[in-house]
């Protein structure tokens, strides 16, 4: 797809601030937001978390809570709607402009029918309710051009529907009445890649046979990539770099788009060291003067940090503009920026020869009726990285839990460190086991407790393995992970996403385990920062030679983390094998459908 | 706060039914008020039992602020002395109803099963009977007095309380970091005191407040209908009970009690409310 650059725009937000009031000052949360949306085109707007993104969909929308306002032109087709009454806008979300959201579990009423809320709005030409009969047929209809052929669906509740089916009605509602223009607010990020690639095809195709055009708010630069003619960059509340898809990929210019492109782990090969963004997004009344990225830029020098940065043409076309004042200065280092491909790894490890750490054989775990695990054997020696990988409800999380203890099999055997968890240990056993093996969790907000401080919490920790030392033991731990000793008197609610994941992890090395298992620790975070988890993790294994088990969805993640690798699907180990073999040519139909899915 | 956590900017507010500063600092100050009356009852003009035949029901005057009774005792002399078992019966029950409360209802939503099922029935059973009935009937009966009294108000005051924390255990059981606590091997004891209990320090203190104005109002009806504290006390229901018939000579002398009455109800469910609600602003203010 070619942008006519001019083609009629039939988006066009030109100066659009989106302020909120607080006690008696207003801060603002986006500056100066200029999007032109070209009839037919696909834009992306990429950013992380804290950018503002989401904000910028919802005020297009006019769908912004009343304690915000915004200022600045938004034009249809030429015409303004800056200002029109909620009832005028009301008449155009839907014909004119639709929004599909991001959680595909919540969009939808469950207690109607998907047939009933596809139809719920259409009248006739007299404005007249449509008959039953017609109702139904519409539905059906309708279904079929988000590609669901089977008619029953139609009665259906949401409930009854997988994830992906669930997106693909919250689409077909959105594009109920006809709109020039879909906004889709990240919806693909609660679905599995599988899922990912089919809606995403999806949306190409509505393009095509629509001719709508679409505005695709994601953080996920590859996914972006895939679908998106041209691409905005925002950071803190403003765009700082926008050009076409290709042109941002190969030749980023502002040094916020080239880190996260450095910083995505790349899922052909294995790099040295992920790169890294110092820092975090600084928060809407935080941010800087100069250049918003300036604090956590490796290239800004005294000029960057003094006045506000204007958009400005890169390497005069017009179609790719970054916000930096530095651009001519520092492209050609920009560009020279390339991760170090990892060689072979050391196969001479002797990790092989020695006899694993954890086994299981045939583990099997249900729940009533519902089969998680069928039968899972897989194999952990001292200081090896293994990953688990699967989509959602293909047993891989309860696996995990079943080799910490959480979860207990059903039948089968898991042995950790010689102890059998399918009878039923001794309390000296258990210590063993627990001091073998443990867990880091996925979500970095409710991992730790939010009425204790982090020093209280990594004490806990260390008072299982002895009570001598306790603070000097957590302020060890807390330097282990890269945070500063006097997080120790921080409570949860102060740290980033990022900080409560190291902290977990700290948490976990307290009882020095031979091997730590980490169920999706990375894929609650932003890019930036897990990056910097993902080479802690790295740093971890190298130096102290901890072992790993990395449950994950992410094959990206796998290729950067694992020596080896199992894939499950619906509770079975489908492959394993070396990472590399099994990412370069896996022999499985599963894993292969799993690698073709992965947008790049 | 120097968190370097970024603020979240809610895309959807809830309007929060929010009480004015005026209305809670006229709470505080009520509570202030009993709290002194308390602490130092010598502050009264008179012996709260000193009888004086030559001043019977009188009406306010500067001698007596509030009047007399029939005896002509003093009243604001009886409503000052009065207020001590007003704060501090109530609040033994509270504290006394929580810690029960909170030891068996986290006990059942912890453990779940056989503990839960049976804990749950006789807390059934509890909820099926209304507490002040039979404090009327066994106390009445029995003549069993104050302690009494307390000791069956505290029994059947914990239904609520019980299946709060219970509820708010089972909540929590499955946390991942309730679920990382016992990961890293620590004991189910340990866990409820120093992971459970903490995160439900809000919840505590919110209902310690609720549960005084449920004791305060359960206590002075018992004392109103001529039980729990021996006739001739200085308690508010008490007073309310003996003046009621000379409502037309001394107003005051039944109305100033009830009146302290509803302010320190009302004034402690306010300060309860505030409470609870200025921690979950806290909480969800990353």
């Amino acid at each position: 797809m070619t942008l006519i650059d001019d083609a009629p725009a039939v988006l066009e937000v030109a100066g659009l601030s989106v302020h909120a009031h607080r006690r008696d000052s207003p801060i603002s949360i986006t500056d100066d937001i200029d999007i032109r949306v070209a009839a037919g085109e696909a834009v992306a707007i990429v950013g992380e978390s804290g950018s503002g993104k989401s904000i910028t969909a919802r005020a297009l929308m006019h769908l912004l809570p009343k304690e915000l306002t915004t200022e600045g032109e938004l034009n249809l087709h030429g015409r303004s709607i800056s200002g029109i009454s909620e009832a005028a806008m009301r008449k155009l979300r839907g014909t004119e402009i639709a929004l599909v959201m991001q959680d595909p579990f919540t969009m939808l009423n469950p207690l109607e029918t998907c047939g009933a809320q596809l139809t719920a709005v259409l009248r006739d030409e007299n404005g007249k309710t449509l008959s039953r009969a017609e109702r139904r047929s519409e539905a059906v209809r309708r279904l079929a051009e988000v590609g669901i052929t089977d008619p029953a669906v139609a009665q259906r509740y949401p409930f009854e529907l997988s994830g992906g089916m669930r997106q693909r009605v919250g689409i077909a509602a959105a594009i109920a009445g006809k709109p020039r223009i879909l906004i889709a607010d990240e919806p693909t990020t609660a679905l599995d890649v599988t899922t990912q690639s089919e809606i995403l095809e999806l949306l190409h195709q509505l393009r095509v046979t629509h001719g709508i055009a679409l505005v695709l708010i994601t953080h996920d630069l590859r996914v972006a990539f895939s679908v998106a003619d041209r691409v905005y960059v925002m950071y803190a509340g403003e765009i700082v770099e926008t050009a076409r898809s290709a042109m941002l990929d190969e030749a980023p210019a502002h040094p916020y788009t080239a880190n996260l492109l450095l910083a995505e782990p790349p899922l052909e090969h294995r790099v040295e060291k992920l790169a890294e963004i110092p820092g975090s997004v600084p928060a809407p009344g935080e941010r800087p003067t100069g250049c918003r990225f300036a604090p956590r830029c490796t290239w800004a020098t005294q000029e960057c940090t003094t006045a506000p940065v204007a958009l400005t043409e890169v390497d005069g076309d017009s179609s790719h503009v970054a916000r930096c004042v530095r651009i001519d200065e520092i492209r050609a280092s920009l560009s020279d920026r390339v991760p170090v491909i990892a060689g072979p790894r050391d196969e001479s490890q002797d990790a092989r020869a020695q006899s694993p750490v954890i086994t299981t054989r045939d583990a099997a775990r249900t729940f009533g009726e519902k089969v998680a695990v069928v039968g899972a054997t897989i194999e952990v020696r001292p200081g090896e990285s293994v990953g688990i990988v699967g989509e959602s409800g293909s047993g891989k999380t309860t696996l995990a839990r079943m080799l910490v203890g959480l979860t207990r099999p059903s039948s089968g055997s898991v042995r950790v460190g010689g102890i059998e968890l399918a009878g039923s240990p001794s309390r000296a056993e258990w210590e063993t086991v627990r001091n073998t093996v443990q867990m880091v969790f996925q979500d970095p907000y409710s991992t730790l407790n939010p009425s204790r401080s982090i020093g209280s919490t990594l004490r806990d920790a260390l008072r299982m393995v002895s009570t001598s030392d306790l603070d000097n033991r957590v302020g060890e731990l807390l330097e282990r992970v890269g945070l500063p000793t006097h997080y120790a008197r921080r409570m949860p609610v102060q740290l980033s996403g990022g900080e409560r994941q190291r902290v977990s992890i700290a948490r976990g090395l307290a009882r020095e385990p031979d091997v730590l298992v980490c169920d999706e620790v990375v894929s609650a975070l932003d890019v930036s920062v897990q990056a910097r988890v993902l080479n802690l993790l790295r740093d971890l294994q190298r130096d102290t030679g901890l072992g790993f088990v990395f449950i994950t969805h992410d094959l990206a993640v796998v290729r950067q983390m694992t020596d080896r690798v199992y894939v499950m699907n619906r509770g079975v180990v489908v492959e394993h094998g070396n990472t590399d073999d099994v990412l370069d040519s896996p022999t499985d139909a599963y894993t292969q459908r799993l690698l073709a899915s992965i947008p790049r | 706060m120097t968190a370097p956590a970024t603020v979240a900017i809610p895309l959807r507010t809830e309007k929060k039914r929010r009480l004015p500063p005026i209305t809670i600092s006229i709470a505080f100050a009520v509570l202030a008020i009993a709290l002194v009356m308390v602490f130092f009852p010598q502050i009264a003009p008179y012996d709260p039992n000193f009888i004086d035949a030559t001043a019977i029901l009188q009406g306010p005057s500067p001698a007596h602020l509030l009047g007399t009774d029939q005896l002509g005792r003093d009243v604001f002399s009886r409503v000052i002395a009065g207020a001590g078992t007003a704060v501090l019966a109530p609040l033994l029950l509270a504290t006394g109803t929580i810690v029960v409360a909170v030891l068996l209802g986290l006990a059942a939503g912890y453990a779940r099963g056989w503990v839960d099922g049976v804990l749950g029935r006789v807390i059934d059973v509890l909820y099926a009977i209304p507490a002040l009935l039979v404090a009327i009937v066994v106390v009445g009966v029995t003549g069993g007095g104050f302690t009494m009294a307390l000791g069956i108000l505290l029994i059947f005051g914990l239904p609520s309380p019980f299946r709060l924390f219970r509820a708010a255990g089972m909540e929590r059981v499955n946390l991942p970091y309730m679920e990382a606590a016992r990961a890293i091997g620590l004991s189910h004891l340990r866990i409820i005191f120093t992971q459970l209990l903490p995160t439900l320090r809000p919840l505590l203190v919110s209902l310690l407040f609720l549960q005084f104005t449920y004791g305060l109002i359960e206590v002075s009806s018992l004392s109103f209908l001529g039980l729990g504290v021996p006739p001739g006390s200085a308690d508010w229901g008490r007073m309310m009970f003996e003046n009621r018939a000379t409502l037309s000579s001394n107003v005051w002398a039944t109305a100033a009690p009830g009146l302290a009455l509803v302010l320190l109800a009302v004034s402690t469910n306010v300060i309860g409310d505030w409470m609870y609600n200025s921690h979950e602003m806290k909480e969800k203010h990353r």
